[in-house]
């Protein structure tokens, strides 16, 4: 966490320029998709809907912020241009996996939930584990591999970030509980909370990544 | 994998580019017509290099268009994808502009050697 505090201090401008040109037209569409979702009446299940957007919020920002700790690990030079190429290039890729994933996890939640929770943790995983010029068959099968190696890592990692966010996000909401809370108001403040935590979240989830990778390499 | 990274490129590229039309362009239909024009020789520039490019522009371009329709029927409630003369004129055109688009790419050669 003390390594991912001080990558994030070392490239705050460029993750500024980042948040600044994708993050924050990104995160608007989806939250206007959110309020879609919150108008809708399917009897309790667009709560679930609600959860898959906030965590699509998450995981189309990530790949980009990933990247940018791995290459400042090794001592290489990162520029803002570079993010953009990444996240474009990735977009594709991970935006379909994960819509793959979340209907599964969906479809899972229906049968008892059991599998809906065996397959959750896919969701974050699958972004970490892109590699450019992969087939998407070596994909899934390296990303399955490291799941099932390193379950209770992951589950923990998980838990940890989950529990730091929501939190932050509540002392934050307890803060702000004397303004007049319109919707718009709570998407700003979700927006500029989320670019504000989110890349030092992913900053922390990938030391943790790139540690587990190596070890795995290793053997 | 490529044709995930193309397919992604092409949706953020109308995403952007739908919002930044409607500045300059606020006639519906022009706006529509030249977002299509740009997004779909885009695609025939995208993947002129490839090992069969009509083919590959074809099935993309086909899939572009479901979507779009899908996102239509689903999110917006408009039923785009169960109309005849919507769905036949957008895939016509769809996969025309990519044809000739990749056509002239290759024939003019742009951005490097065609394969």
């Amino acid at each position: 966490m003390r390594e991912a505090g001080y990558r994030y201090n070392q490239h705050i401008l460029t993750i500024l320029g980042y948040s600044l040109i994708i993050g924050i037209p990104l995160l608007f569409i989806l939250f206007n998709l959110n309020f879609y979702i919150m108008s809708l009446d399917l009897g309790g299940q667009e709560n679930i809907l609600l959860l898959f957007s906030s965590i699509f919020m998450f995981i189309l920002l990530l790949y980009p912020f990933y990247v940018l700790y791995d290459k400042t690990e090794q001592d290489e030079e990162v520029s803002l241009r570079m993010l953009l190429g990444c996240f474009v290039h990735s977009f594709g890729p991970i935006l379909f996996m994960s819509l793959l994933v979340m209907v599964a996890v969906y479809i899972g939640i229906a049968l008892f939930m059991i599998p809906g929770i065996i397959l959750f943790p896919f969701l974050f995983l699958f972004p970490f584990m892109y590699e450019p010029g992969l087939a998407v068959k070596q994909w899934i099968k390296k990303t399955i591999g490291f799941h099932n190696n390193h379950l209770i890592t992951i589950w923990v990692q998980i838990l940890f970030w989950g529990c730091f966010v929501y939190l932050l996000w509540a002392a934050l909401l307890s803060l702000v509980s004397y303004f007049e809370m319109q919707p718009m108001t709570f998407a700003i403040l979700r927006m500029v909370f989320s670019l504000m935590v989110y890349p030092f979240v992913i900053f922390g989830i990938s030391e943790k990544m790139i540690e587990l990778k190596r070890e795995d390499s290793r053997l | 994998m490529k044709y995930l990274k193309v397919i992604g490129i092409l949706l953020l590229v109308m995403t952007v580019l739908s919002f930044l039309l409607v500045i300059i362009i606020p006639n519906f239909y022009m706006h529509s017509a030249i977002l299509f024009l740009i997004s779909y020789s885009l695609l025939g520039f995208l993947v002129r290099n490839w090992k069969y490019p009509y083919f590959s522009g074809y099935m993309v371009a086909c899939f572009i268009v479901i979507a779009n329709t899908i996102f239509g029927d689903v999110i917006l409630d408009i039923p785009l994808l169960f109309t005849p003369d919507i769905g036949f004129w957008s895939f016509i055109l769809a996969i025309c502009l990519t044809m000739l688009s990749v056509f002239t790419c290759r024939k003019f050669d742009f951005g490097g050697d065609a394969a």
